[in-house]
Order: structure tokens, then sequence, then C-alpha cells
């Protein structure tokens, strides 16, 4: 009895735990062709890629594979293939920081993109500074995490490792407030936050840019990543006055909360940041997302002439999630990468150097001057690691999809 | 998702008052049927499993069929290739100056000509326009000296400093229109703070908040 | 306006919802002394199988006061083959094990679950939209869905209708019987084994109801879902008593209600602002369940078994 029990035991222990290892590896495609003649360096990839912010997450991992793929198949460094190496963080910290320990262990691995939560950007971040390792957020928009705890009054760049595709929350912040006050003409505004770096930081943002115009904020809360019922808050927001939820988080609970706002007869729409923009939000929210809006990085990728071979290839080999908000990006944040790689290489007399730290380092280097014209526009790095393409697009939920209603150029 | 076509008017970006009601189509509950018998319930189930049957046997054929092939859209939208710039103001500010004049470099790097309409500044208080016309086109590869005349209409809609001011306008090419707002730091949002204080008489915002007297301020704050 | 008659009510279809899996729980404990985790994961299964009924059974356009019914059989299938899977193939070969056995048992089949969903359900890494029953009802100052009303009617015929079972019929005795003492039930000619099937089929049963109540309330699923209500149903039924059934019921409707006021109202309290809101409605649950259990630590209830040798 003992010895069977055992058995049983063991066995459904070891079912949970396969099942979770299977998930880890699955995503690992890719060139693996490592013949003698060609060098082959692995980019890695750390984002949500199953459960909350899944969506989006995916959309990174598969615009990577699609830069990679196109680097390989056209030779961008002659003698040098590529592979995609894609860890799950699950959004949380912890996970994201033992992926880029792993990531930093891997001989093979030049470097990284990601990850899609500034939360998580900061437990990576140190890991990749230490072993000299470039990092390629194409969604991260805290300004802490170029700019340093005191970017409102000195900016001070804590990682010179750390680059990032995407504008910040500043801006981001900025340019919601302005939408709502003079776009919108709303006055009162309840504004909700997920305590996470990105939510917080940007309802934060949000919040002060929205007094500064002259609007008032109605009150504040909070909610748990996770959390499904909101019926305490809807009741709030609705007894507030408020005329527009501004919401600082992420599509999973968002999208309950616009459902669960709109079915107890408050007619307000819900505005939030980058980290709503994913088709699942209005898969899940149903026609409660009718008039709901967000703000997110970059133009609308399919207004982009150079992105239309991305799209239509993100398409046809049928990748899962979403490219809308960060596909773009994180295809040019490979290239970036890839290209840095090539600029090491020539700069070397046409050889790689053997030594993978030194590879890294100069990696960096090349990174931090990078200056080209990517699918998303020009990419280029300023003192601090940002983006010097700084473009914002307001996008409203219209007939089920999301429509650009307003861009924005930060020079 | 398809590509963005033409914007809506600021105006009419809705208050959101008009939008769907969730679920009005949604069948009215009945109370009556979480009562069901064990017996209904059974029949249901044996129902449920032929329905099952039948349905895999209907819908399983008729999987997916992808409709993704897009015409080519060779070019530019005009927001991708426009670029603002600010030069500095046109005339130096007056003591008591309502409206100053903000020179800008626009320019558009490829693509059909942009034709450009300053709508306005971004604060209620403000009134914005080009000069001398308020719509201006500039054809591609060249580069257009804007003057921006922007005036002070109302105070109380301002708030103490412009940081990150924007100036919002419309683009037009033969590709689309879009509202676009161009964002600016540095020395745009310095000048436009400048002509703030002076038009409202408010002295720079870092000061005039506080109440005079070191000593006393520490009390006056906490009353 | 006044909102606490809204937040009472909103309170107490959470609580509903709660108490209805904490049945789940406090019944397995109450006859086997096993705290079955993966009773969360059951209350997901359940979700996904009346999703399936909706999506892959149900033709197109099936009103939903006839879908729902047929909704809640398949979700009630899933959930009590798999209740009543687990504990035949999991649970049963470790009955004389030491009590670790099974509770880690549990952890690991909860996993399993989760992880089978994920994988092998269609795009279910996702949040799946699932059909709500969204027509509003104001009654007062009161404003409920026709989903509410499902919740509240279904939770309590439910817990009636085991009220009934376990006090009136035959099985039921034989139950109590068994939680009593199952040694000396089964020299009775009591087939235990076949009364700890039913108590797992009940709770499979009723958790179903409740992720029905789920799905059509909040619109939509996804594989995790389990996870978080399933600890809160746990914790219900240990605020109520656990092995006691009326005090799941009522462990489950005093933590809606707390969760709800306490991210109501709180942060009203001068100087209690930065621990109100919805984010801290957890950490006040789990304040109210150790002041329960510092005064009562048998529950608000406590078992209503004899006691043990």
């Amino acid at each position: 009895m003992r010895q069977r029990s055992l058995v049983i035991l063991t066995s459904v222990l070891a079912t949970g735990a396969l099942t979770l290892t299977a998930c880890g590896s699955r995503d690992d495609s890719g060139d693996k062709s490592n013949s003698g003649s060609s060098t082959t360096f692995t980019i890695g990839v750390d984002a949500p890629l199953s459960g909350e912010n899944s969506t989006t997450g995916l959309g990174i991992q598969y615009g990577v594979q699609v830069a990679v793929d196109d680097a390989n198949k056209n030779n961008w460094v002659p003698g040098v293939k590529f592979k995609v190496e894609a860890l799950d963080d699950k959004a949380q910290p912890a996970t994201g920081q033992q992926n880029a320990t792993k990531l930093v262990g891997d001989k093979n691995v030049v470097g990284a993109v990601g990850p899609l939560n500034s939360g998580v950007a900061q437990s990576m971040q140190q890991v990749f500074a230490s072993a000299n390792m470039v990092e390629i957020s194409p969604s991260n928009t805290n300004p802490e995490l170029t700019q340093g705890k005191n970017w409102q009054t000195a900016k001070k760049r804590p990682y010179k490792t750390y680059f990032r595709t995407a504008t910040t929350d500043e801006l981001q912040g900025s340019f919601a407030a302005d939408y709502a006050y003079n776009g919108l003409k709303k006055k009162k505004a309840f504004v909700v936050d997920d305590k996470q770096t990105y939510g917080a930081g940007l309802a934060k943002i949000f919040a002060e840019k929205f007094k500064g115009l002259g609007g008032t904020v109605v009150q504040t809360d909070h909610v748990n990543t996770g959390d499904k019922d909101f019926g305490s808050l809807v009741t709030k927001i609705k007894n507030s006055g408020a005329d527009l939820l501004y919401y600082g988080g992420q599509y999973d609970e968002s999208s309950l909360i616009t459902k669960q706002l709109k079915g107890a007869g408050v007619k307000i729409p819900l505005f939030g940041g980058d980290g709503m923009y994913a088709t699942t939000y209005i898969d899940v929210a149903g026609a409660a997302a009718a008039g709901d809006l967000v703000t997110s990085v970059g133009v609308p990728v399919d207004t982009l002439p150079a992105a239309k071979q991305f799209i239509e290839t993100y398409k046809a080999k049928g990748y899962k999630g979403d490219y809308g908000a960060y596909g773009g990006y994180s295809y040019d944040a490979a290239t970036a990468i890839i290209k840095a790689v090539k600029a090491v290489k020539d700069a070397n007399g046409g050889k790689v150097p053997s030594d993978i730290n030194d590879l890294r380092s100069k990696v960096v280097d090349e990174v931090q001057k990078s200056d080209f014209q990517g699918i998303t526009g020009k990419v280029s790095f300023d003192q601090y690691g940002d983006t010097g393409n700084k473009q914002l697009t307001v996008y409203q939920v219209e007939n089920g999809e999301w429509k650009a209603v307003k861009t924005g150029t930060a020079s | 998702m398809s590509g963005i076509g033409p914007v809506e008017p600021v105006g009419s970006a809705g208050s959101g008052d008009g939008r769907d009601v969730i679920g009005a189509d949604a069948p009215r509950l009945t109370d009556r049927w979480p009562a069901v018998s064990p017996r209904v319930r059974r029949n249901a189930l044996g129902a449920g499993v032929i329905a099952a049957v039948t349905a895999v046997a209907l819908l399983a054929p008729q999987a997916g069929s992808p409709d993704h092939a897009r015409p080519p859209e060779p070019m530019p939208y005009p927001a991708n290739v426009t670029d603002w710039h600010y030069l500095g103001l046109g005339a130096p500010l007056g003591s008591r100056a309502t409206a100053g004049s903000f020179r800008f470099d626009v320019s558009v790097d490829s693509g059909p000509p942009v034709t450009l309409t300053v709508l306005d500044a971004a604060f209620p208080g403000l009134v914005a326009h080009a000069t001398p016309r308020p719509a201006f086109t500039v054809p591609a590869g060249t580069t257009r000296r804007v003057t921006v005349e922007i005036s002070v209409s109302d105070c109380s809609g301002l708030p103490p400093n412009a940081d990150l001011p924007f100036l919002d306008v419309t683009l037009r090419n033969t590709r689309a229109i879009q509202h676009h707002s161009f964002i600016f730091g540095g020395a745009y949002a310095r000048d436009l703070s400048t002509l703030f204080h002076r038009a409202c008489n408010r002295s720079p915002a870092r000061s005039a908040p506080r109440p005079s007297g070191s000593a006393g301020s520490q009390n006056a704050d906490r009353a | 306006m006044n909102t606490l008659p809204q937040q009472l009510a909103n309170g107490l279809l959470l609580g509903s919802m709660y108490g209805l899996i904490a049945i789940g729980y406090t019944m397995v404990y109450g006859i086997v002394q096993l705290i079955n985790f993966a009773h969360g994961e059951i209350f997901m299964t359940g979700a996904f199988g009346a999703l399936t009924v909706y999506l892959y059974i149900l033709p197109d356009g099936t009103p939903m006061a006839a879908a729902v019914p047929l909704m809640l059989v398949g979700g009630a299938i899933v959930s009590v083959l798999i209740a009543v899977g687990a504990e035949r193939f999991a649970y049963r070969p470790l009955r004389g094990a030491p009590r670790l056995a099974p509770l880690i048992t549990a952890i690991g089949l909860s996993l399993a679950l989760q992880e089978a969903v994920r994988n092998f359900y269609p795009n279910a890494d996702k949040a799946l939209a699932f059909p709500g029953l969204d027509t509003t009802h104001d009654i007062g100052s009161i404003t409920i869905k026709d989903a509410d009303i499902f919740l509240i009617v279904s939770a309590i015929i439910c817990m009636s209708a085991l009220a009934w079972f376990v006090r009136k019929s035959r099985t039921g005795r034989a139950m109590q019987a068994t939680a009593q003492d199952p040694d000396t039930a089964q020299l009775m000619g009591i087939d235990t084994n076949r009364i700890i099937v039913i108590a797992f089929a009940i709770g499979g049963f009723f958790a179903a109801v409740a992720a029905l109540a789920f799905g059509l309330k909040y619109g939509s699923i996804d594989y995790r879902m389990g996870f978080l209500m399933g600890l809160k149903a746990f914790t219900a039924a240990v605020l109520g008593g656990i092995g006691n059934i009326y005090g799941a019921m009522l462990g489950g409707v005093v933590l809606g209600i707390a969760e709800t006021l306490a991210s109501a109202y709180i942060n009203n309290i001068p100087g209690m602002q930065q621990l109100g809101g919805q984010s801290w409605a957890n950490v006040w649950a789990f304040v109210l369940l150790i002041l329960v259990l510092l005064f009562r630590p048998q529950g608000l209830l406590g078992e209503r078994v004899a006691d043990r040798a």
C-alpha cells in the first residue's frame, strides 16, 4: 500500500512538474543549424508568455522571431546565424531575474529583448549590467528605468546596458491627460492602478498632468493583479460622479473592470496605457469595451509602410499573441542587437571576438550608437538609453476594434 | 485591425454617453431554471451528448478560412514623415505680453506633400494660429519655417507652468488625415511658461504658491 | 447616494460564490480529513466545461435561458468527473498514508489540472470570454444583473437541497455517520467508499454551479481563476468552521461582505486612507480570519461532528 501510494504521489508530482517544464521549453524554435562554417548566437527574449499579459508578451517573442528569421534569411551578418531563446517570466519580477541569470549564464547569448513589464525590468537590469550584456525592452515605459529614481528633478542613468525602443510614461501620461481633458472634455477622473511599477507610475503621472491641466482627480484606488471581482470598486466609481476612469495597469484586470463598470450602468469610458492595448481587452470585455481608450507607444504598426512585410510574415506564420502594441518595436530591438553584432564583427577585421564577454560589452557600445531606419521609424538611443523615436497614439474601441484617433510626436 | 482612417474631429471624440449598453440584447433569465429536477437534468445530459456529437460533426469541416490580403500601401502616413522643430521666439516677450510668436521648422521627409493646420496649443486658455496662413503645405524633402502666434485668452485655464506643452495639428496628405500632437520640452516649454507668467501677472511658479516669510511658513502650511 | 445597500449586495453575491465553493472543501474535510487543494481547479474546470458547451455544442444564437441549464450540465459533468476521478485515482490510494501525502498530491493535482487546461484547451493560455447575463435591474438603490440573480437563487436552492439531503436522506445520514466515525460506520454496513465519492461529487457539482455563476457574472474565465477563488473559499470554510456545511456558507458570506466593506469604506476612516481600497480587501479578509480563529478556533459555527477518538 505504502509503495503504491508513493508511486502515485511521485507520478502526480512528476506530471505537474513535467507539464510546467514543457511550457518552458516548447518555445525554442529558430535556426538550430550549427554547421562548422557559421557561428550561431542566441538572442534571449523575456516576456510573459503564459497567463496574464501573455497576449502582448507573445507579440514580443514572435516580433523578435521574425527579425531573427529575416536576419538569417538575408544573411545580415555573414557567417553568423541567430536563434531565439524565449523565456516566460509570467509577469513576475523574481522569475524575470532567474531568466536574466539564465540568459547571462548561456555563453551563446549576445543580448536580450524584454521584458514586457517595468516591474520585471527593475529586477533584471542589475543582472544584465553586471554581465555587461545588452538588454532592450520594446515596451517598458516607466521613466525610472532609464532616468533614475529622481527623474523628475535630476536624471541619472542607472544602467548603461539597458535600452528601450518604447518611449516613457512621462510623455504617455501627459498625452493621455491632454486627450482626456482637451479632447474628450473630461473634468473629473477616477484614477485606479494595479500597484505595479508600470501601472502605479503611469497612473500617478496621469493624475498629476490631468490636475495640471485643470481637471480634478475625484478619488484614487488600487487593485491587485489577478483580482476578478470589482463590485466594490465599481460602486465607489459610480458614487464618485467621475466622468472618466483612468486605469494604470494591464488588460487582464481592466477588461474585467470595464465590463463590471458598464454592467453596473456607469457609462463612462475607461482610459488606460499601452499595457491595455491588446486585442484580448476587446475579446474579454466585449460590447462593454466600446468607447474605451488607450494611449500606446509608437504609431499604429499598420500605418508604417516598412512594417507591412513584418505584419504579413507574422500573420502568415500564424504566430500567437498580438503584434499591435510592441511587435514592431521588438523587431527593431532585435535588429539593433543584430546590427550591433555586425558592427562589432566589421570593426574587428571581419571576425567575431572569440571571448563572449568581450563581444557582449562591444555589442552594448554599438547598440548605444544605433542609428538606422527600423520598421517603426528611426532607431536610435539617447544618453539615457531612451529611444529617439518618441511617438504615441490614442486608440479608441470602435466596432470591436482599436482605432487610432490621435497621434503625437515628441521632440 | 485595419489602418487608421479619417480621424474624427476632436470635439466629437465622444463623452461616452452614446455608447452601447452592454448586454442590452441578452435574454432575460427566469428564476425557474436552476430548479431543474435530476430526471430532466439526466435527459438534458443525454440531449447534450447527442447535440455534441452532431455539432462536432457539423462544425468540424468549416474550420478557419484566413482572410488577410490587404492591398499594398506604399504611401506614408503624414504623421510618420512630418517633423517639427522649435527654433525660438520670433520676438522677445514684453513684460506684459499676452501673446508671443513662436518660430518652428517644419519638414517632410518623403511621400506626397503634407498640408498642416494648426488647431490649438492644448491649454483651454490659449489661442494658437499659424501666420501668415492657418493652413500651409510642405512638399517632401523641404523644410518650411512657420511662426505660430499664441495668445493668452483666459488665465484661469492655464497651469502654473507649461511642462511638455503640446501643439495640436491636423496633418493631411493623399494617404490620410491625422490628428497629431507635437510635444515639446526644453526651450518651447520655458518660453511658453514665461508667456503664461507675463500675461497672467504671475511671478514664476516655483515661488508663487509659498507664503512669504520663512519663520511663519511652516505653520502656515500646516494650518 | 448611500452606497451601503449596494456594497452589502456586492458582498453577499461574492460571498455566495465563496460559499458554494467552500462546500466542496468542507464536505471532503468533514469526511476524510483531507484539504482538497485541487478543489479550486475543479471549480475552474467546471467553468471550462460550461464554456465548451456554449462554444462547441450549442448552436449559435441559442437563447441564454436555454443555454444556461445546458452549460450547467456540461460544467457539472466535467467538475464531478474530475472530482470523483481525483478521489478514485489520486486520494483513495493514499488513504491511510500520512496526512502530508494526500495534501501534496492535491497540490500536484492542482498544478497538473491548471497546466492541462492551459495546454490543451484552445486559446486557454489567455483569458477567454464567457457569455454574460448582463441585463441589469434596479431595486431601490441596488443595481443587480441577471447573473447575480442566478447566483443567489442557485446558492439558496443548492444549500437548501444539501441541508435536506444531509439531514433527511438515507445517504445523507450515512454521510454524517461516516464523518463521525468511518470505521464504525463501515461496521454498520455503510459503504464508506461510496459515501466519500458522493461527498466529492457534491463538492464538484457545487463548484460547477459557482463556476457558471462566475462566468456569467464576470464574463471571462482563465485557467488560473481557481487558485485565488479556491484559496478564498478555503478561508471561508475555515472561517465558518471546516467540516460544517452551514459554516461554509456563512463563512463565505461573512468573508465576501467583509472584503467588500473593507475595500469600500476603510479609506474613509480618518488616518486609514493608506489601508483601504480594493487592494487591501484580501488583507482585511485575513485579518478577520485571524481574529475569528483567535477567539473561536473552531470557526464561527464549529465542526458539527462529535469528538473524534
